[in-house]
């Protein structure tokens, strides 16, 4: 205050600005007093996501909604979360992914079904879990077409991995040309966050006999991953 | 993303691989990779071996149930028996 004429007073104006309270005349007995404002003194501007005014009887608090569901929030909830340029975040989101391989083979020569079990075509998917912080269930369908000549008195079967799914057998005595069949299989895998796991499915057939042969396999794989939390 | 290959095996057998949302595709061992016409095309003559294969089958038998159907009659069988036992069809002759 030495640039305003102070002498035994300070004759400058002093006044108080929002959230400020000024008490005093700048006399040496009764000085300018500055203070931090009193209850709702001023107004504080807030954005979205805050509410209040900083005064005891509406303190500045984050701005919530009311919590429309059954369950309990303590146990339910998703989290709030600071980062690293202190910056609210929410969960992570959940992802899903969706894979496939198929394949279609033709054999000119016509093998003969093997007898005992073999595997007679692979196929196989690497299944990526594209999120990084939760496990994935994957949703893998498996399916297999294969052709068949069946002579008289001719069987044969087909299958997946180890699971004998079809046999037909010719008991007839004329041939039956290119029977078609058409398996499948719904499984579940579960794969830890970022993971990528290779799926190898085997086509196999058995119990060939009788000139049983095979002309065309058709196979696919199909995996659907979603990373939603699962219990 | 989908990827479509087209594949020669060594035992002249031929395939078409889609993948999708695979970004390393590692191909079967042995294959050769080949075009959608060429496939195609060898497609198309394994085919057309297999319909030959199958109408020379076909006629081998039908001729097979004639002579039996004639063998039937000759031995004295009903008409209508010698069909049912040797499965011949008159029909069959007209294909």
């Amino acid at each position: 205050l030495t640039n305003c004429g102070c002498s035994r007073r300070c004759t400058c104006a002093v006044t108080a600005g929002p959230g400020v309270t000024v008490d005093g005349n700048g006399s040496p007995s009764n000085p300018y007093i500055i203070s931090a404002g009193g209850t709702g003194g001023a107004a504080i501007a807030t954005a979205c996501g805050l509410t209040g005014d900083g005064s005891t009887g509406t303190p500045l608090a984050v701005a919530v909604g009311v919590w429309p569901y059954p369950c309990d929030v303590d146990d339910a909830a998703a989290g709030v979360y600071c980062d690293s340029s202190g910056v609210l975040r929410g969960e992570p989101p959940v992802r899903s992914r969706f894979q496939q391989n198929s394949l279609g083979r033709s054999f000119p020569a016509a093998p003969l079904v093997p007898q005992p079990e073999e595997v007679v075509a692979t196929l196989d998917l690497p299944i990526v879990n594209p999120d990084p912080c939760r496990t994935a269930m994957v949703i893998l369908f498996q399916e297999v077409d294969a052709d068949l000549n069946l002579p008289p008195n001719s069987e044969g079967g087909v299958g997946i991995d180890t699971d004998d799914m079809v046999h037909l057998a010719n008991t007839g005595n004329s041939t039956i040309s290119r029977e078609h069949v058409q398996v499948n299989k719904l499984t579940n895998l579960t794969l830890a966050p970022g993971e990528t796991r290779l799926h190898t499915m085997d086509i196999n057939m058995s119990r060939g006999a009788g000139g049983a042969t095979y002309t065309r396999i058709q196979a696919t794989l199909r995996a659907w991953v979603i990373s939603n939390p699962t219990t | 993303v989908e990827e479509t290959f087209y594949y020669k095996y060594p035992d002249e057998s031929v395939g078409v691989r889609t993948v999708v949302g695979v970004e390393e595709v590692t191909h079967p061992p042995g294959v050769t990779l080949i075009t959608a016409e060429d496939y195609q095309t060898r497609l198309a003559e394994i085919e057309a071996q297999r319909q030959a294969d199958e109408a020379a089958t076909r006629a081998s038998e039908q001729s097979q149930r004639a002579e039996d159907y004639e063998a039937l009659l000759a031995a004295g069988i009903p008409e209508a028996t010698a069909r049912r036992l040797s499965g011949h069809t008159p029909q069959e002759v007209q294909e």
